[in-house]
């Protein structure tokens, strides 16, 4: 059973149709990527299968269980993490406190666990405490530890947001333009840490358009273009698939 | 509460742009040491610099009513100390969560007019009694208020919160107003624009809190508690839920945190200390009236807020302390006593020069951690 299934996904923005009739499956432990050209509505799938909003049509089903339309909250909960294609940190916080809130699902204490601080409390906040370091080191951020997200160099800040999506314990991995604004070494270490998160039991799918990083990672690529997907299969297959090459450099005369 | 230092070394020296090349991730930095004096607004640095400075503080204030025993300052004293409560309450809403509410007076009035009803209309109009007995009553109500307030928070906050910026600021103001004409109106329960009056004083047993010198200390106790509270709900799991919200709502949802459901915590939170400070209020004034609870008192207290610092624990407080000492200092001078309208003007250019100066307040919003570090006890426990 694939860990994520969307069966005909749909969702039209007033009269744009940004996603149209989309299959698309993600199976356990694998990395895949989706590709296409700019607007061809990749984030719009990572939207609409977390809940930013609701799919105009179609299902998404999550380990057996439909969730479309459920809040992003929800969908955490469920075990879905993301990044942002323009990365949304909770820029006054520091690093540490950025992953902690990672962990706030995972935790259960509220306001009167927050004063009383009994020892149910303490020992979730202990636990999320270490975890969260755990994290910070696992990405290579612990020297930024109580560093404020904003004051990060750009590429700490995506893993960053990698670390704090990991708190949140997911089943799956949504990754948007990891590799965005990334130099070869950077990326060539981003491509590492995805491996790595990978060889430890997550499926990952990820938007990229750093060819280098998608074909070198990935089980698995989905095209998309206009909304619609043209093409699937290995790296190896889909560069070769003369419609994708038509989506991205046009039809030869 | 004078450190209001230059907080110069807090700014992070270099800030990268998503773009410019970065440094390999495990290149460490070298931070300088922070002065003792930032150590208290950061949390890094020494802890024990915070705990004197705390320390200090509270002996500051505690001795206050030996050295000056003036009425009129020990009353403004208490006065300040009921506005360092609701600015750090509203805090809570503005600073912390980043929800703009112009209507906190609302809770504050709801908090007020509960112990006055209860007392006044409830208990001696309606069955007869003699509150000047049930002075344990006088402490249970300062948590039933805020509890009442807090229940109205999350009445008012339900439908509101889905507003964003603007829109709900409009609707908050427009329940601070609602809250006030109500009470001017139903003459029934709150006697209207006459007030209610014989609102009996917190007492145990015999021991009445009836001079200023007592007045203060409970006021002290008040804030101490109050603030004591609020800082463990902000360094909490609940705090920075409420701090991602304000950063990003969008990625909080992503965390898992249901926000409306955390907004109207904050909401209620915030409103809970204005209803206990409304009990004391009127506990401590024997009287309420509508006119207490102008829309005025909600800029004033916005005001506190944005003049100490929005988003941390002790910018409210000093925003408090500094402006309404400095309200009854005006009165001082012979030419604003003859133009009491002046003292208004001077509060606002105060502010028009504060945000040009120093937009983040006098202490600045620089961050609290939002957790706290329980490794003491594993040796312990564990």
């Amino acid at each position: 059973m694939p860990v994520l299934e969307t069966r005909s996904l749909t969702k039209v923005f007033g009269g744009l149709t940004a996603v149209n009739n989309v299959d698309l499956h993600v199976d356990q432990d694998e990395i895949v990527a989706l590709i296409g050209p700019n607007g061809a509505g990749k984030t719009t799938v990572f939207n609409a299968v977390t809940g930013v909003y609701p799919p105009s049509s179609g299902s998404v089903v999550f380990q057996g269980r439909e969730i479309s339309g459920f809040p992003p909250h929800k969908a955490t909960q469920l075990g879905i993490a993301r990044t942002f294609q323009n990365i949304r940190l909770f820029g006054e916080m520091s690093a540490l406190e950025n992953v902690l809130v990672g962990q706030h699902c995972r935790t259960k204490y509220t306001v009167v666990g927050a004063v009383f601080r009994g020892p149910r409390s303490r020992r979730e906040e202990r636990g999320a405490i270490a975890r969260a370091e755990e994290l910070l080191e696992y990405v290579g951020l612990s020297s930024y530890q109580d560093e404020a997200a904003r004051n990060l160099p750009y590429g700490s800040q995506r893993r960053l947001e990698i670390a704090r999506a990991l708190a949140t314990q997911p089943s799956l991995l949504f990754l948007d333009e990891p590799a965005a604004g990334m130099n070869p070494q950077e990326s060539g270490a981003l491509m590492d840490l995805i491996r790595q998160i990978r060889a430890g039991g997550m499926t990952i799918m990820m938007i990229e358009h750093d060819m280098k990083v998608v074909m070198g990672i990935s089980d698995r690529v989905i095209v998309l273009d206009h909304g619609e997907k043209i093409s699937e299969g290995t790296p190896e297959y889909v560069r070769g698939d003369p419609k994708v090459i038509e989506a991205y450099l046009g039809k030869s005369a | 509460m004078e450190q209001n230092k230059p907080l110069g070394p807090l700014e992070p020296a270099e800030s990268a742009r998503p773009g410019v090349p970065t440094e390999a991730p495990e290149a460490g930095r070298f931070r300088a040491p922070l002065n003792p004096v930032a150590a208290l607004f950061t949390g890094r640095g020494p802890e024990w610099v915070r705990y004197a400075l705390l320390g200090g503080v509270l002996l500051v204030a505690a001795l206050l009513p030996f050295v000056i025993q003036s009425d009129r300052w020990l009353t403004l004293f208490t006065i300040v100390l009921i506005y360092v409560v609701l600015a750090s309450g509203l805090n809570i809403v503005v600073g912390f969560t980043g929800l703009l509410d112009l209507g906190y007076v609302a809770f504050y009035a709801i908090g007020g007019y509960y112990a006055a009803i209860i007392f006044v209309q409830v208990l001696k109009n309606g069955f007869g009694l003699d509150i000047s007995e049930m002075w344990w009553l006088t402490w249970v109500n300062v948590l039933v208020g805020g509890g009442l307030a807090a229940v109205a928070g999350s009445l008012i906050g339900y439908p509101t919160l889905r507003l964003r910026g603007d829109y709900l600021a409009i609707m908050t103001l427009a329940f601070g107003e609602i809250i006030r004409i109500v009470a001017n109106n139903w003459v029934g329960l709150t006697r209207g624009p006459s007030g209610v009056s014989g609102v009996p004083k917190f007492a145990i047993g015999d021991f009445v809190f009836k001079t200023n010198f007592r007045s203060y200390f409970l006021a002290l106790a008040l804030a101490v508690i109050s603030l004591f509270v609020i800082s463990r709900l902000v360094r909490s799991r609940v705090g920075r839920a409420w701090t991602a919200i304000r950063d990003d709502e969008v990625a909080a949802a992503a965390m898992g945190i249901n926000t409306s459901r955390y907004k109207l915590l904050s909401y209620s939170c915030g409103a809970f200390f204005a209803g206990t400070m409304g009990v004391f209020f009127g506990q401590y004034l024997n009287f309420i009236h509508p006119s207490n609870f102008k829309l005025m008192e909600s800029f004033v207290m916005l005001c506190l807020v944005v003049l100490g610092g929005m988003g941390g624990l002790v910018g409210p407080v000093v925003g408090a302390v500094i402006w309404i000492t400095l309200q009854e200092w005006l009165r001082d001078f012979e030419f604003i006593q003859l133009h009491p309208e002046v003292r208004g003007m001077v509060m606002g250019i105060v502010l028009v020069l504060l945000m040009i100066f120093r937009p983040q307040g006098i202490i600045g919003g620089r961050r609290v951690p939002l957790y706290r570090k329980l490794r003491r006890e594993r040796v312990s426990k564990e």
